[in-house]
């Protein structure tokens, strides 16, 4: 079984915090002095049941009565079923056994703190116990050829203020309008659904019904039936033009009522959904807080992922909250109200519907029909049958006159029609027959050639021209009316107020409800992303701080940091705040508020972790908020490449040159005769990394290499066993 | 430690009253000194230009003028119910080695504490406030002149105006002044003060609250937005809305509180005066009365008109008639 | 001629003998000039004296400058009003505004017609108020000219003087004070806005003491009038004061801006019912009405132990001082124009 966590105990600072839970293996650092003393605490070590395995590094040399006894370890019992590393120096001393001579070592570096932090690697930790049981002295003395691929504090500082500042610019890269997709799919653009229906309706209905039958009565006034029937349709013609455009009046004027009632419920909640739709519109449509919010985390996650910044994010979500959200209709409403008052205006008709200037072909007509027809009786009787005819045709036209309510009345009309028909006709007629009787000689003498049928033709002829005209005076002052009545216009007008009051129904009001939902959504992630990138933009310096630098310590050469690191730690970041933004989906989905300051509160606490987790595992293990493998498998790789020291460490074999972890004089406790062990110990990614790079096919296939979970360390441990007369057992706790 | 101070109230009347100093005070859009007192057991701000302060910026001596003005004028106008949503001025002394106002303790905290989480109600409840104040400012001739995130104050649900220390009366010369949040024709310092001078700085402020950047191009803002704003940006300030239209536009109720024009009990005096004066020229000039004359009647003559031309038709027929007749 | 220091008539003396200052022993030489070049006569005639012979012999010995009779009869301009109403600041500040050339916008220039007046008046009067002390009152009684103004307009040129009266004093039988009163060419009622705090009477009297005897002594048919409301920035931010003070100084004349300042004074004199101030507007044919403020503010105590000591913090800004003035010089002809014609007019 392999162990998944490794716990460091150091016994040797008495000071030092006891871990919060022992599990799995544990390596404890301790003073090879003070083994006996902390017999009782292996023991308890050893009695965890979590505790899979225990690896005591123990350092220095034990005292004896005897200098010369050789004995450098007292091994308590407790410690029989633990590994023992022995650790006669810290620093160590580079030695290859039997091919060099042991010389300082070149390191600069604690050769005991890199073996104790490489025990920390599971995979290297499992090996080592595993390698240290197979040997057959109850210690064993490590040497160590390990390469780190840490990351540098410095390099890792300014990475992540690069990182920090490339979240929290306040500019876009490129500008993106986040807004339009999502509004695409909740905000429909057609009119579907947006029918009108209830009292809205009954009042267009009806105001088209009017205009319909003021439009049919204006058709009729120019036939026979609007002047000779009874009762006639026409009869009160003015009045039902007026009730036309009252009730186009009373349609524009329901619109308006409707859109000011939908445009208060979308801008100030009032008045209730219930009196919008009771005027005729349909019920908003309903809203899902959690298919919208999914929607919505989808496009930011999408963006987060293309490299967004923080803030221009928050930005544009604000955007989008404030576009999606009710915009109203004010000005639907200002345009209806623009266009009323309307009425439909009743147009003049021709005063004189057989217009005065045919009076003076009244007058003739008669005249020549009775001198026509005369003399004698009958040219007085023809003469004053037309005259009659003249002023009744006249007299019923100015009867029919329609005014601005009803039609004039025969009551009316009479007078003026006797005075000017009337009069011209009997005048004509008198004048006629009374010439005819006058000159009775000179007229008989005058049409002696005229064949006798002619005479009463003619008479008839200017009978029959009376009619025509009289008829073509009616239809052509009906013509002009008609083309004076509005009735088009006010019909394209209800068909405007129509449209307009289905256009907000269906931009406005049916995805009310919806536009609400998003819009709060919306705000609340901008909400959070602002106060996230405001946070990061101040506690974010406090995430890997670099070192102080040493005063008369060694100038390091400054190197642009690398792209690589700067993309995992910029990546890293990116999953902190979205992490830290985690919970504003379900509040967008419920449409809840976060308070102010939940936001940062989270953040500092997931970069706390952050923090902690890179410092305890490395930045290449720390993998709980980098999710994606490519920056890191890219760090690796260009660890890897700048590092030849790495191969050759991990290739190296137990007579190779490695940092033996004792004084050169102290190598004589070792058992060189002996087998050593040797432990290859390789991060996994790596592995991945030279499988991809196919040049190190041999090595990949290696099964002396132990590729770790995590870990940062490449290279090999040697455990030589000390001789068996340097190690003492000793039992019940005593020397 | 308490002091008795000699001011005046906001009628011109002087008093002496009792002031606690308490603590410093801090507004964003304030460049006077302010402090927190108490005056009989109720908590004021004492806004002041300390000699050093003064010696320094002798412009604070103006700010705090501005303030008074303001504040009395409004006090003037709203004598009964103080409206809410404005700064109440109580007292005042210019003449002072330290010359204060005193006001009502403010309601509330700074608006840019609250706005980043204002949801959709709080949101268009803030800007009706804020037009209402505007409303209530216009109704007494006094225009802020600096409205911004920073004069404005929240309290759960109400918005204060507050800082009026560069506000103006209307219909007197605008003071030339840059800010970025004076209309052009305030920061050109030309024409006269309009009520709807401050308009321009609202309009920011609205667009800040929906939008978060008030920076940003404007052809990018909600429709409800530009339909409500564009009219106060597009236009000069003659054709600007008036707040009054604005609120309508937002279905805020725009009735103002009970008010008085502080020149109406002045209208008796002034009556007297042009009496005096029309007794005064009275012997001078003894008005001549003027000849009655018998009024003209137009309908008569439009009457004899009528019956002239009716008879020159008529004698005009009958000599037709008569010739047709004799022919 | 008339003395504006006496009030007495006299004949202009045409004798050849010119008083001279002597600085050194402050005392007048009585000098013959007969004999001297036309030159030299001129110079000693600027500078000289002439004693006024006072012939009605109630005021101690005065010398008027010799030039007095070359420009014109003087204009006398009365100041009446009650003890503390503010004369004396009001005085101090319009001649200070004027010598500052406050009235050159209505081409009005003004200089001192004697110079060893005119720097005792400096001295007593002017720097002690620019330094923002407080004035000694000139209590009751008949206050001569403190200076001679030579004003020139463009309806000519006239010496001004002005002399200071508390009402109360007009009605004793004082010989020179009915002199003065005879000699009046215009008169500015001073009313002092109070503060009830302070006068310890409740605001706006109905009687006016002061007014009353002056409204009764004086033509009012043919003297033009003023009223100032003196201490107007006690009311800076109370309509309808608050209006014109907020204007400052005015730089051109308008008849209809006059009145309508007139009107709102009227008013407020009215509101705070100080009718018996309003008496002069009634009684006197071409009268003006006035806000004026001759410090700016009130005066406050330098130290808070002694309150009678007080001073001006901030400086003094008279605002408005020279309204009155204007219109008086409207009124009296030394400003012409149509303007000006309808100045104080009803």
């Amino acid at each position: 079984m392999s162990t998944s966590r490794i716990v460091l105990v150091d016994l040797r600072d008495p000071e030092a915090e006891p871990p919060d839970a022992l599990e799995g293996g544990v390596v404890v650092v301790d003073r090879a002095d003070a083994l006996l003393e902390h017999a009782e605490t292996y023991l308890a070590l050893l009695a965890e049941k979590m505790v899979t395995a225990v690896v005591c590094v123990a350092v220095g040399e034990v005292g004896t009565d005897n200098p010369l006894d050789g004995v450098v370890l007292d091994i308590p019992p407790a410690l029989r079923h633990a590994t023992v590393l022995w650790v006669g120096d810290p620093r160590g001393v580079d030695w290859a056994p039997e091919r060099s001579a042991p010389r300082r070592s070149e390191s600069s570096e604690d050769a005991l703190d890199s073996l104790v932090a490489a025990l920390r690697v599971p995979a290297l930790f499992d090996r080592v116990v595993a390698t240290a049981e197979g040997l057959p002295s109850a210690a064993v003395n490590p040497g160590v050829r390990l390469v780190s691929s840490a990351a540098d504090p410095v390099e890792l500082a300014e990475a992540r203020a690069a990182a920090v500042r490339s979240l929290c610019a306040a500019e876009h890269a490129t500008p993106h309008d986040l807004g339009e997709s999502i509004r695409r799919s909740y905000l429909p653009s057609g009119r579907d659904g947006a029918v009108l229906s209830g009292p809205v309706q009954t009042s267009r209905t009806e105001a088209l019904r009017r205009l319909d039958h003021v439009a049919e009565l204006a058709r009729t006034l120019g036939t026979a039936k609007a002047l000779l029937y009874s009762p006639r349709t026409t009869e009160r013609l003015g009045s039902q033009v007026v009730w036309a455009g009252q009730a186009v009046e009373n349609y524009r004027r329901a619109v308006a009522e409707l859109l000011t009632r939908m445009d208060g419920q979308l801008q100030v909640g009032r008045p209730s959904v219930e009196d919008v739709v009771a005027l005729g519109v349909p019920r908003p449509r309903e809203a899902d807080g959690d298919e919208i919010a999914a929607d919505l985390r989808q496009a930011v996650e999408a963006r987060l992922d293309d490299g967004a910044a923080l803030s221009p994010l928050a930005r544009d979500l604000r955007l989008v909250a404030a576009n999606s959200g009710p915009q109203g209709c004010a000005t639907a409403v200002e345009e209806v109200r623009k266009r009323g008052p309307l009425s439909l205006a009743m147009p003049e008709f021709r005063t004189w519907p057989l217009p005065l200037a045919a009076l003076p072909v009244v007058f003739p007509a008669c005249a020549l029909v009775a001198l026509l027809c005369g003399p004698g009786w009958l040219g007085w009787v023809a003469g004053c049958l037309l005259a009659v005819a003249w002023f009744g045709s006249g007299w019923l036209l100015l009867a029919r006159r329609p005014g601005p309510e009803a039609e004039r009345g025969l009551e009316d009309a009479l007078v003026p029609s006797v005075a000017t028909y009337g009069v011209s006709g009997v005048l004509g007629a008198v004048a006629g027959a009374g010439a005819g009787e006058l000159f009775a000689v000179r007229v008989a003498r005058f049409l002696v050639d005229v064949p006798r049928w002619a005479l009463p033709g003619s008479a008839v002829l200017v009978a029959v021209l009376s009619a025509v005209v009289v008829v073509v005076s009616w239809r052509s002052a009906v013509r002009e009316w008609r083309d004076e009545l509005g009735v088009a216009r006010l019909r394209a007008t209800v068909g405007d107020l129509t449209q307009i009051a289905e256009d907000v129904t269906a931009r406005e009001w049916l995805p009310m409800l919806r536009r609400r939902v998003l819009a709060a959504a919306a705000a609340e992630v901008a909400a959070g992303l602002g106060e996230i990138a405001t946070t990061l933009g101040g506690s974010g310096d406090a995430l890997f701080v670099a070192p102080e630098p040493s005063p008369g310590g060694q100038t390091r050469m400054v190197r642009p940091v690398p792209q690589e690191l700067y993309a995992v730690v910029r990546g890293d970041l990116v999953d902190v705040c979205r992490t830290a933004l985690e919970i504003a989906w379900p509040a967008a989905a419920a449409d809840v508020t976060t308070p102010q300051g939940v936001y940062t509160q989270r953040l500092e606490r997931l970069l706390d972790e952050y923090g902690a987790d890179v410092r305890r595992n490395g930045l290449m293990t720390a993998t709980r908020f980098g999710t994606a493998r490519g920056p890191r498998d890219a760090l690796m790789a260009r660890v890897w490449a700048e590092s030849p020291a790495a191969l050759a460490a991990l290739r190296a074999d137990g007579a190779d040159d490695m940092t033996q972890l004792c004084r050169s004089g102290q190598l004589g406790y070792l058992s060189t005769g002996a087998t050593s062990g040797l432990v290859r110990v390789a991060p996994a990614r790596l592995r991945q990394v030279l499988e991809r790079d196919g040049a190190h096919a041999a090595l990949v296939a290696d099964p002396g290499v132990a590729w770790s979970e995590g870990g940062e360390f490449v290279g090999a441990v040697r455990l030589l066993p000390l001789r068996p007369e340097s190690v003492r057992q000793v039992s019940g706790g005593v020397r | 430690m308490a002091e008795l101070v000699r001011c005046r109230y906001v009628t011109g009347v002087l008093a002496e009253i009792e002031v606690e100093e308490l603590n410093e005070f801090v507004t964003p859009g304030a460049a006077l000194e302010q402090r927190l007192v108490k005056v009989n057991g109720r908590l004021y701000l004492r806004k002041y230009v300390s000699r050093a302060a003064g010696r320094r910026n002798p412009r604070l001596y103006d700010l705090l003028r501005n303030e008074i003005r303001a504040g009395a004028r409004l006090g003037q106008v709203f004598p009964d119910r103080y409206p809410a949503e404005l700064p109440r001025l109580v007292a005042y002394n210019i003449d002072a080695e330290e010359p204060f106002a005193l006001l009502r303790e403010y309601a509330g905290s700074p608006a840019a504490e609250h706005v980043a989480r204002f949801d959709d109600v709080q949101r268009r409840r803030f800007e009706s406030g804020l037009l209402r104040a505007l409303h209530l400012t216009a109704q007494a001739g006094v225009v802020h002149g600096a409205v911004s995130m920073d004069s404005v104050r929240w309290d759960d649900g109400t918005v204060h105006l507050v800082d009026f220390e560069s506000s103006e009366r209307v219909g007197e010369p605008r003071r030339a002044c840059r800010s970025a949040v004076r209309s052009p024709e305030q920061t050109a310092g030309t024409g006269v003060v309009d009520e709807r001078d401050d308009l321009w700085g609202a309009a920011l402020l609205i667009r800040r609250l929906h939008i978060g950047d008030a920076r940003q191009e404007r052809g990018r803002d909600p429709q409800r937005l530009r339909e409500l704003l564009d009219p106060v940006f597009d236009n000069p300030v003659d054709r600007r809305p008036l707040v009054a239209d604005l609120l309508g536009r937002l279905h805020t109720d725009a009735h103002l509180p009970p008010h008085v024009d502080p020149e109406a009990q002045l209208a008796a005096g002034r009556a007297l005066f042009d009496r005096a004066c029309a007794r005064k020229r009275a012997p001078a000039a003894p008005p001549t009365r003027e000849p009655v004359r018998s009024p003209v009647v137009p309908a008569d003559g439009h009457g004899k008109r009528v019956f002239h031309y009716v008879a020159a038709a008529v004698l005009l027929c009958a000599l037709i008639i008569g010739a047709v007749v004799l022919i | 001629m008339r003395c504006p220091v006496c009030a007495d008539e006299f004949v202009w003396p045409d004798d050849p003998y010119i008083s001279l200052h002597d600085e050194r022993n402050d005392r007048f030489e009585l000098v013959d000039v007969s004999s001297l070049s036309p030159t030299k006569r001129d110079n000693l005639v600027r500078k000289g004296y002439r004693q006024c012979p006072n012939p009605a012999g109630d005021t101690p010995e005065h010398y008027l400058p010799a030039t007095y009779a070359d420009h014109g009869d003087p204009l006398v301009i009365g100041l009446v009003g009650a003890p503390i109403s503010g004369k004396t600041h009001l005085l101090t500040a319009m001649i200070r505004q004027a010598y500052l050339n406050g009235l050159a916008t209505h081409g009005v220039t003004v200089t001192a017609l004697d110079v060893r007046r005119h720097k005792a008046f400096r001295e007593y009067f002017i720097l002690p108020f620019e330094r923002g002390d407080l004035l000694a009152g000139t209590g009751n009684g008949i206050v001569e000219a403190a200076d001679i103004l030579l004003v020139r307009g463009p309806g000519g040129q006239r010496p001004v003087t002005f002399f200071d009266v508390a009402g109360e004093d007009l009605e004793s039988t004082d010989p020179r004070a009915n002199r003065f009163l005879m000699a009046t060419n215009a008169v500015i009622f001073v009313h002092a806005s109070e503060d009830p705090l302070e006068t310890g009477r409740s605001s706006g009297r109905s009687e006016n003491a002061s007014f009353e005897q002056a409204v009764a002594q004086l033509p009012g048919d043919r003297l033009p009038a003023v009223i100032a409301v003196t201490k107007a920035d006690r009311l800076r931010y109370v309509p309808p004061a608050e209006r014109w003070l907020h204007r400052g100084d005015e730089t051109e004349l308008k008849a209809d801006r006059v009145r309508a300042e007139s009107r709102d004074v009227y008013a407020y004199l009215h509101q705070a019912g100080a009718l018996a101030s309003l008496r002069p507007f009634d009684e006197f044919a071409r009268c003006t009405l006035h806000f004026v403020s001759a410090s700016g503010g009130d005066a406050v105590p330098v130290d808070a132990a002694d309150p009678g000591k007080k001073h001006f913090p901030h400086g003094f800004h008279p605002t408005r001082v020279l309204e009155p003035l204007v219109s008086i010089l409207a009124m009296t002809g030394i400003i012409t124009g149509p303007e000006a014609d309808r100045v104080g007019r009803p």
